[in-house]
């Protein structure tokens, strides 16, 4: 589905990713994890197009996204959909108004149907329909990241990258929101790459994890493969699971 | 703190910045209601500081004038001189201070943390041209309100300096309108509106590129607004003295 080779960014000299090859199969669910600043966010932004790497190619479906120009990316952004780290909500617009953007512009639907998949998408993040006249700064943090994963999900994309989707959510949240991306994964074939620092979840429902650090794959494999790692980083992150278990 | 050559590449990348702009606004055009939103949101933001400022500068300027007017016994004039001189100097330079402290240190902010939490990545993940939808309503937005501040703005200085003069100068109010049309002519009022105009350009082009640059974290919307006075106001004194080096030169040449 998706296929990274040698991908290279650096910002004014410094190398942020360092040559990194892999490749996600169809309704796979794809784990990165890797300590701050490794270029995790880099590497998503790369994939819908928002960044182009200094050399390397990226195939979306046997299309190399890296020569398009932003107008051809707009069909790879309706296929492939980013959520963010931050919750990305444009302040100036109710819950609604921002649920509703993509639909009105990447996908040119009526409005009919646009309120049906806004409901059906905040129903999928449980959140409750009362907060759509709200602006994101009238609801908490927690919610408005949960919005923001609706927002993407609202236009029905194929694939979804998500930055950090449970960072600073509570324990019950995270798990309905692991549980949603398993569930779209298994129930409709959605492929998912999901940047986290959270390898508990990543052993729950990854198919593959893939650790980066300083740029580099440093382990890639399926749970029980990174989970016997040696690679000494890899170990602390499995430690920190069992220390949250015990 | 700024080398020279730095300046000159700077200068560059707003150039092409503005291509880039210009290119978008011929391609895609621009929302009339994101437009009209923009410009009414920029006058509302300057709208109490331009009644605040127009009203005692105008004051100011008739004092100063009655000042000198006295030692020639031309009174007549008063009116004259000082609307005419807010028209043609210190409207616009006030309007240019005013846009560029509160609107495009707030434009820069707004710009460069919607940068940084990635709400402008966001636009483009969902279908849409950051460039029509946010900087284009609030680049044309700044220019078109400024030019409606400056006729507000001057109606103010010009109510102010009517006042003043009735209780300072003891000029009633006929006589202080009497000889406004002999020395407000057409070619100050240009002079005026042209200079608003260019400031306001400047301002518009420099707090949008600054925040719509910004990258990193948070103390980098700082770094932008920063940034974005400080080159505005340097730009626009420099602006300020070639202009009135060219005048200098031409009314040499003509008279
Ligand atoms: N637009 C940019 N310009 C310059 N440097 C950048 C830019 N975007 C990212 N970087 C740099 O690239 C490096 C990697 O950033 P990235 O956001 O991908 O890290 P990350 O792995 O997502 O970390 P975190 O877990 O903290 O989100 C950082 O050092 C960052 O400063
Ligand atoms: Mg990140």
């Amino acid at each position: 589905m998706i296929k990274y080779t040698n991908i290279k960014k650096s910002f004014s000299g410094r190398t942020v990713l360092n040559d990194i090859s892999f490749s996600v199969a169809e309704g796979e669910i794809v784990f990165i994890l890797g300590t701050s600043g490794t270029g995790k966010s880099v590497l998503l932004k790369n994939t819908v197009g928002l960044m182009k790497p200094d050399s390397g190619e990226i195939l979306f479906q046997g299309t190399d996204i890296v020569q398009l120009n932003e107008e051809q990316l707009l069909e790879i952004r309706k296929q492939c959909g980013m959520i963010f780290q931050h919750p990305a909500l444009f302040d100036s617009l109710t819950v609604r108004e921002n649920l509703a953007f993509g639909l009105k512009r990447l996908k040119k639907l009526n409005d009919d149907d646009i309120e049906q998949l806004i409901k059906q998408s905040l129903e999928d993040v449980n959140l409750s329909l009362d907060i759509l006249e709200k602006k994101p700064s009238e609801i908490s943090y927690g919610m408005q990241k949960r919005v923001s994963i609706a927002r993407t999900l609202a236009i029905h994309p194929q694939v979804l990258l998500f930055d950090e989707p449970t960072t600073g959510l509570d324990p019950v949240t995270t798990t309905a929101i692991n549980q949603l991306i398993y569930t779209l994964s298994r129930k409709h074939k959605i492929t998912s790459i999901v940047v986290s620092h959270d390898m508990g979840c990543a052993i729950d429902i990854a198919d593959k994890i893939i650790v980066l650090d300083k740029g580099n794959i440093i382990e890639q494999g399926s749970v029980t493969e990174v989970q016997k790692s040696q690679v000494p980083l890899v170990k602390d992150f499995m430690l920190e699971v069992s220390n949250d278990i015990s | 703190m700024i080398s020279a050559k730095n300046w000159i590449q700077e200068m560059g990348l707003y150039l092409i910045y503005m291509e880039e702009l210009f290119s978008t606004w011929r391609k895609h055009g621009v929302s009339k209601k994101l437009l009209v939103e923009q410009i009414w949101k920029v006058f509302a933001q300057s709208f109490t500081t331009t009644t605040m400022s127009g009203v005692f500068v105008g004051g100011i300027m008739t004092v100063q004038f009655t000042m000198q007017i006295q030692m020639f016994g031309a009174h007549g004039y008063l009116g004259g001189l000082s609307t005419s001189s807010v028209v043609r100097e210190v409207g616009p330079l006030l309007i240019a201070f005013m846009l560029s402290g509160k609107v495009g240190a707030y434009t820069s902010a707004e710009l460069g943390s919607m940068k940084i939490t990635e709400q402008i990545d966001a636009i483009r993940c969902l279908g849409a041209n950051p460039i029509t939808e946010i900087i284009l309503p609030r680049f044309i937005g700044i220019i078109v309100a400024s030019f409606f501040l400056l006729v507000y703005g001057v109606l103010f200085a010009f109510l102010g300096g009517l006042l003043m003069g009735y209780l300072f100068s003891g000029i009633s109010f006929d006589e202080y309108i009497r000889n406004i049309p002999q020395l407000l002519t057409g070619i100050s009022i240009a002079g005026g509106v042209i200079k608003a105009f260019s400031f306001a350009f400047v301002i518009a082009v420099l707090c949008t590129y600054y925040g719509y640059n910004t990258s990193g974290g948070a103390k980098n919307v700082g770094l932008a607004v920063v940034k974005t006075s400080v080159s505005t106001m340097l730009i626009i004194v420099i602006m300020d003295w070639f202009r009135s080096l060219l005048l200098e030169t031409w009314q040499g040449l003509f008279l």
